[in-house]
């Protein structure tokens, strides 16, 4: 079947490029006069992941036309996407179905090119472009600029020049270059004809009808390209009579045309105010630097799109600037010795010693000095002359060398480790109830809400107690502040998915939280095609992405989100960070963060009563899943700091409990329960679990087996 | 004023050198290009000896930057380290790199852009160039520029690279997809084409860094494939053109 469906292809193809009046194929004609909307995928969203592309939309050329003859004028439309067929589940690159929208940025894709811009350090230069139809050498080419010719291979690479930067041309035929007679030196004007698609690499056509496109800064050998998709994205609605949609310099979001753009969520959609017009824009940026401490610095400033620290002391004057968020295309070089400039400031004039990085020769330092430029605090520029080295690490010449460092923001003074203040009232759902991570369940088909086993089991749960959420779920209540973080460790440590136990990221924890499976949503959080495809919509994709997003941003402060664990780790935390919650202090301070998520503020909890609780989760999970009966300690045990040798044994001053509900025996620090007491206890947790199972048996049968448990 | 570039088959400077052209103002900085590097001393020494008479004619550029290119008959700038200048470009060549293509043809025809201020393309004038040495069935493609980069891609000391280092990279268009005229993908199985007909090479002398661009036709694929002998060819540059701008 496949091979007969491959033959008719080719029989589609040879009668497009043999029909007579112009060669349209029935097809093409139809496509042209029908009008297909404009779609495209935002930028940076490749194929195959799009974490591998340029996320940034900035408008580098915004005066560009389309590098094809297409538009309202011409009724002719043109494909930007990949033109390599693995990841088109195709075998023919010229498919006529390939020439469609939406446009797709693939910038990027995977090649061996060193590519500083690519956040894999590597890609694809330019984008692949086709023309309106799958016909050779007929689509006119087109300078996108004004321009100097400055080279033409026989591999049909044309190269135009406009100020500092270079377009290249690429696969064009031979003769269709010469036909727009271009030679080197020509100045060209801009939309003036330079060719036609084609397929020439090598001399030869061994690639798919398509231009290749690209631009870059200054010399070849440099490999400076541009992200030049969201220049081309608005040429061509330009050519085609709609609005470009730049803003501020950058390709704003467009409803009625980008693919997936309608329902975008917080944190993706770009910031309403302002945006900045700067050349970092889409610069893939590393994450901090592992053995930097941003607490150490008083400010963050900007240094060639690197994020540094400055570390002052007012005292001595001293002044470092460390780089603290590199771009990735110099992370590995500067990772082991950070620190750029260090010297210092008196009177406003910089002086020390700044680095020379050479992976090649060892890190020496030159001498340098400066100040902040023009008198302002917002910028600092540091002068000196460094030795230029050969390939044998000689010292052949000297080069003046300026850092320029632009001030970003302040950074607040965060102690190690933030003093916890317990609110003294309770506000929130999950305060009132104790059911910290707000863990709710739903109502089935029926309209019945039924806890699942674990929880309802549960001897600290207050039976027909809680609280009703917005959307109608129930969040139960608990009994003690103890019982609210144990089940909060039930829930992290068996029913969480996505994790590992104890040992977590925060991402696997929001997407377990949020119900979304990892697959779903690629490193920034986007839609991945098998969560489209899961979904069977680009929107309800994102949305919930989105979820994951909600989640990341009250955790570690993802898109300038909460980010309540810089609160308690005293640091920033990554969302691919693992965290071992086995570890006292981490664990301590990663469900604060998750407590906090949902109640926006400090958990009412202290470290004490936490740590008991902690306990008594512990307890729990042996005695519900791993059969060990006396696991469990009285309720009224994991209340009394004594029965755990905590400081605040027998001062008065234990956390306070809160025995609700079912009249359960209630103690506070310091009196003990006597052995005899303490078996009776028992005995009635288990007795009490056993009537609680069979009082769900006597309901009814139709017991939910929906997990809804957030 | 001719649009089109001068061919020149000998020695660029005499044709790119200029003095006292009017320029434009151009707000662009420029780099240090490290005329101090000793990689152009031999030449410069050479170009102080020069005899005035030789200025290049009003409407040339003066390049601030090293040029560099092959050391051609007649041409001023062979250093030291060169070969000795005599006999065909392509004969000298093929003595120093076995891969060297026997269908190059004898004498390369070289363009070299801009040589009108009026093809510098918007920027200051002698502050970058192209060079296309043209040998039939391969081109040499030399640029340099001294315009300091956007932002986004200044290279800082980081990331200077020695001067004599040299990095390959290859186009890989096809990302190994082996595609016949039509447009076929060859089916599973075909080993990945390994696409080696363009090259870039960045090659770093002074401060800057040059791009070698080598495009391989039919014959010359064995130059193109082979790492040794493009650098190499590398290291048969020499500088041809360029004077220090006066402080």
């Amino acid at each position: 079947m496949r091979l007969i469906l491959k033959a008719a292809m080719m029989l589609a193809a040879s009668a497009m490029l043999i029909m007579p009046q112009a060669g349209i194929p029935a097809n093409a004609q139809s496509t042209a006069i029908s009008g297909p909307s404009l779609e495209y995928f935002a930028p940076g969203n490749i194929l195959p992941r799009s974490n591998l592309g340029v996320q940034g939309r900035k408008v580098v050329f915004p005066d560009w036309v389309f590098p094809l003859k297409i538009g309202s004028a011409s009724g002719h439309h043109a494909y930007i996407g990949t033109q390599l067929t693995q990841f088109h589940g195709v075998n023919w690159a010229n498919d006529p179905r390939l020439f469609n929208y939406p446009s797709r940025d693939n910038q990027c894709e995977p090649r061996q090119w060193d590519m500083r811009p690519c956040p894999a350090g590597q890609g694809h230069q330019g984008v692949d472009i086709r023309a309106n139809d799958n016909r050779d050498d007929f689509w006119p080419v087109v300078a996108v600029e004004s321009g100097v010719v400055t080279s033409i291979t026989r591999n049909t690479t044309v190269q135009i020049r406009s100020g500092n930067h270079t377009v290249r041309y690429l696969h064009m035929s031979p003769g269709s270059i010469a036909d727009a007679g271009l030679e080197i030196g020509n100045n060209v004007s801009q939309g003036q004809q330079i060719g036609r698609v084609s397929c020439f690499l090598g001399k030869i056509c061994q690639t798919s009808r398509h231009l290749h496109f690209d631009a870059y800064s200054g010399s070849a050998g440099q490999g400076n390209f541009f992200h030049v998709y969201p220049s081309l994205i608005a040429a061509y609605k330009r050519a085609w009579g709609i609005p470009d949609g730049v803003a501020n310099g950058e390709l704003t979001v467009d409803p009625a045309h980008e693919v997936g753009s309608a329902g975008s969520g917080p944190g993706l959609l770009p910031d309403p105010g302002p945006a900045p017009m700067s050349s970092c824009e889409g610069v893939a940026i590393a994450d901090p630097l592992p053995n930097v401490d941003r607490n150490s610095f008083v400010s963050l400033w900007r240094h060639n799109c690197s994020i540094m620290g400055l570390v002052a002391d007012n005292a001595s004057g001293e002044r470092s600037f460390v780089y603290f968020r590199p771009k990735k295309a110099i992370e590995e070089i500067v990772a082991d010795d950070p620190v750029l400039f260090k010297g210092v400031n008196r009177g406003g004039e910089y002086r020390g010693t700044a680095k020379q990085y050479s992976k090649r020769c060892g890190n020496q330092g030159f001498a340098g000095r400066g100040s902040a430029a023009d008198g302002l605090t917002t910028s600092v520029k540091v002068a000196g002359t460094r030795n230029r080295l050969d390939s044998d690490c000689q010292i052949v010449g000297t080069q003046e060398q300026a850092l320029e460092f632009v001030f970003v923001e302040s950074v607040a003074p965060q102690p190690a480790v933030v003093q916890h203040t317990v609110p003294p009232d309770r506000e929130t759902l999950s305060e009132i109830t104790r059911n910290f991570l707000a863990i709710t369940f739903y109502p089935d088909a029926s309209g019945t809400i039924r806890l699942l086993p674990y929880f309802s089991s549960f001897p600290g749960l207050v039976q027909g107690g809680g609280k009703i959420d917005s959307a109608g779920g129930l969040i139960p209540e608990l009994t003690t502040d103890e019982a609210g973080v144990a089940i909060s460790r039930v829930w992290i440590r068996k029913r969480a998915q996505f994790t590992e136990s104890l040992r977590i990221t925060p991402r696997m924890v929001a997407h377990s939280m949020a119900g979304v499976d990892p697959s779903a949503c690629d490193a920034q959080v986007n839609p991945t095609e098998a969560g489209i495809a899961a979904a069977r919509s680009a929107n309800k994709a994102r949305v919930m992405c989105n979820k994951v997003v909600s989640y990341l941003r009250g955790y570690i402060g993802l898109g300038g989100g909460r980010g309540f664990a810089t609160d308690y780790f005293g640091r920033r935390v990554s969302s691919d960070e693992l965290l071992d919650l086995g570890e006292s202090d981490t664990s301590w301070n990663w469900m604060r963060t998750m407590y906090s998520h949902e109640s926006g503020r400090a958990p009412v909890i202290g470290h004490e009563a936490f740590d008991r609780g902690i306990a008594m989760g512990d307890h729990y999970i042996s005695f519900h899943y791993d059969q060990v009966a006396d696991a469990m300690k009285p309720i009224a045990f994991y209340s009394d700091p004594c029965n755990f040798a905590q400081p605040s044994c027998g001062t008065g001053t234990g956390e306070t409990v809160v025995v609700v509900g079912t009249g359960g025996a209630t103690t506070t620090g310091g009196e003990t329960t006597g052995p005899l007491l303490e078996k009776l206890l028992k005995e009635l947790t288990i007795l009490r679990s056993k009537v609680d199972g069979l009082s769900r048996k006597i309901d009814g049968l139709n017991i939910s087996t929906a997990d809804r448990d957030d | 004023m001719s649009l089109r570039a001068c061919m020149v088959s000998g020695g660029l400077l005499g044709t790119l050198m200029m003095a006292g052209a009017a320029m434009p103002s151009f707000a662009q900085e420029l780099a240090d290009p490290g005329w101090d590097d000793p990689f152009f001393s031999g030449y410069l020494e050479r170009e102080r000896s020069r005899p005035l008479d030789a200025s290049p004619p009003n409407d040339g550029v003066s390049f601030s930057l090293p040029v560099l290119g092959f050391a051609t008959q007649g041409a001023p700038g062979a250093g030291d380290a060169a070969p000795p200048i005599g006999g065909p470009l392509s004969a000298r060549l093929k003595s120093a790199i076995a891969e060297w293509p026997a269908c190059a043809t004898a004498s390369p025809k070289v363009t070299t852009v801009p040589e009108t201020p009026e093809q510098a393309a918007g920027a200051a004038p002698g502050t970058w160039f192209t060079s296309t040495y043209d040998f039939g069935c391969l081109q040499i493609v030399i640029d340099g520029d001294r315009n300091e980069p956007d932002e986004a891609f200044a290279n800082a000391a980081e990331e200077a690279p020695e001067s004599g280092s040299i990095e390959l990279a290859y186009q890989n268009e096809n990302a190994g997809e082996s595609i016949d005229a039509e447009g076929n993908v060859a089916s599973l199985g075909v080993p990945p084409k390994i696409e080696q007909n363009e090259v870039v090479i960045s090659y770093a002398r002074g401060n800057l860094v040059y791009g070698v661009t080598v495009s391989c036709q039919t014959g010359s694929e064995s130059l193109c494939a082979s790492r040794p002998a493009l650098v190499a060819l590398t290291g048969q540059l020499i500088p041809v053109a360029g004077r220090p701008a006066p402080n």
